[in-house]
């Protein structure tokens, strides 16, 4: 694959930014963790692409694909404890929308 | 050919993106989640992190989808109001059933992507990619020697996140005795003493099962009740007992 790391780099760019996006628009809170897990998507292809960037032929470079290893492993580990907040959140409320969880902005 | 495939991934990524923010329904969300992970890991593939794809795969759209996709079953929100009401439930459904067809057609492609980047395509003869791949650009061993010599400290690291991860999702989502989920077990009885009136049960201190309070906690009053239950049962298992004969039978 002949592609520039620019474009790889773009793509990362607009996914982190629709992630942001809806991280910062949607109130349903499975959404909300589904954005986040866009934006550690895009930072994977960005690790990934430094990766390639500087890597020649005789010269391996796996830094940024064994970190990106390493954010995929935190991933996991939040969307855990993000979907176990999620059902104790439902248990207590009966709801999953987060502009009803604002008893403690008074 | 490879460039082609990698642009109209790369939108596929963009649309199923574009999706997950956009949908009403957090099942077709979910779904286009799993669209847009696949495409990314066909993405890894054309750029020869083929471990890095199988990664994607196995954990992303494997692992964490799961992960998801139970959570929203579980919830059962195509009926609550953290829906929008103009979603019919078949337009939802037509919904999800793009969505994960189109994820079918993106793991095709990737793997039709995977016979693109190996050494002995004709196709990429002249890439850079290619020879990178001919000496070995991401193979497995190279990616474990990294991780168990100038790795190893976050490796040993990420050992600790797991297990901390393991009880603390245990904390959480453990349904306490007492707390009730939702409606769905609104059959059971009312109060913990009364499982299913047998004394010799109920006076027991430790009974997983027959805590579960009858009525839905639809409020944060009422769900703060099941504690005072709770906090109950601790005081004895003989006022447990007379607790249990005196109101064993109207719960029920």
């Amino acid at each position: 694959m002949n592609v520039p790391n620019e474009h790889l780099l773009i793509l990362a760019a607009l996914l982190f930014g629709i992630g942001v996006a809806g991280f910062l628009i949607r109130r349903n809170a499975i959404i909300v963790l589904a954005s986040i897990e866009l934006m550690l998507n895009a930072a994977n292809l960005t690790l990934i692409t430094g990766s390639r960037m500087h890597s020649t032929a005789g010269n391996l470079n796996l830094d940024g694909a064994v970190f990106s290893i390493f954010v995929i492993l935190v991933a996991a580990a939040e969307a855990a404890v993000g979907l176990a907040l999620i059902i104790a959140l439902y248990r207590l409320k009966q709801t999953v929308d987060l502009d009803s969880v604002s008893d403690l902005s008074g | 050919m490879a460039e082609l495939l990698f642009y109209f991934l790369s939108a596929a990524a963009l649309i199923s993106a574009l999706g997950v923010v956009t949908s009403k329904s957090p099942m077709a969300s979910v779904l286009a989640l799993l669209g847009s992970l696949v495409s990314l890991g066909g993405i890894y593939l054309l750029a020869g992190f083929q471990f890095m794809a199988a990664a994607q795969l196995l954990v992303y759209a494997g692992a964490i989808m799961v992960l998801f996709l139970f959570v929203v079953m579980l919830l059962n929100m195509t009926d609550i109001g953290a829906l929008d009401e103009h979603s019919t439930r078949s337009f939802g459904m037509r919904r999800m059933a793009v969505a994960t067809l189109a994820a079918a057609g993106l793991a095709l492609v990737g793997m039709a992507a995977s016979t693109l980047t190996s050494s002995s395509s004709p196709l990429l003869a002249k890439g850079t990619d290619s020879e990178l791949v001919a000496t070995g650009y991401d193979n497995l061993q190279s990616i474990a020697a990294l991780l168990s010599s100038r790795y190893v400290l976050p490796f040993q690291a990420s050992a600790v996140l797991l297990l901390a991860t393991m009880i603390g999702v245990l904390v959480l989502a453990k349904r306490r005795r007492g707390q009730n989920f939702d409606g769905q077990t609104s059959g059971q009885p009312v109060l913990p003493l009364q499982g299913d009136g047998s004394p010799s049960e109920a006076s027991q201190p430790k009974q997983p099962k027959a805590a579960l309070p009858d009525q839905p906690a639809s409020s944060p009053q009422e769900s703060a009740e099941p504690d005072l239950v709770h906090s109950s049962t601790k005081k004895g298992a003989a006022q447990s007992l007379a607790a249990t004969q005196t109101q064993g039978g109207q719960g029920l």
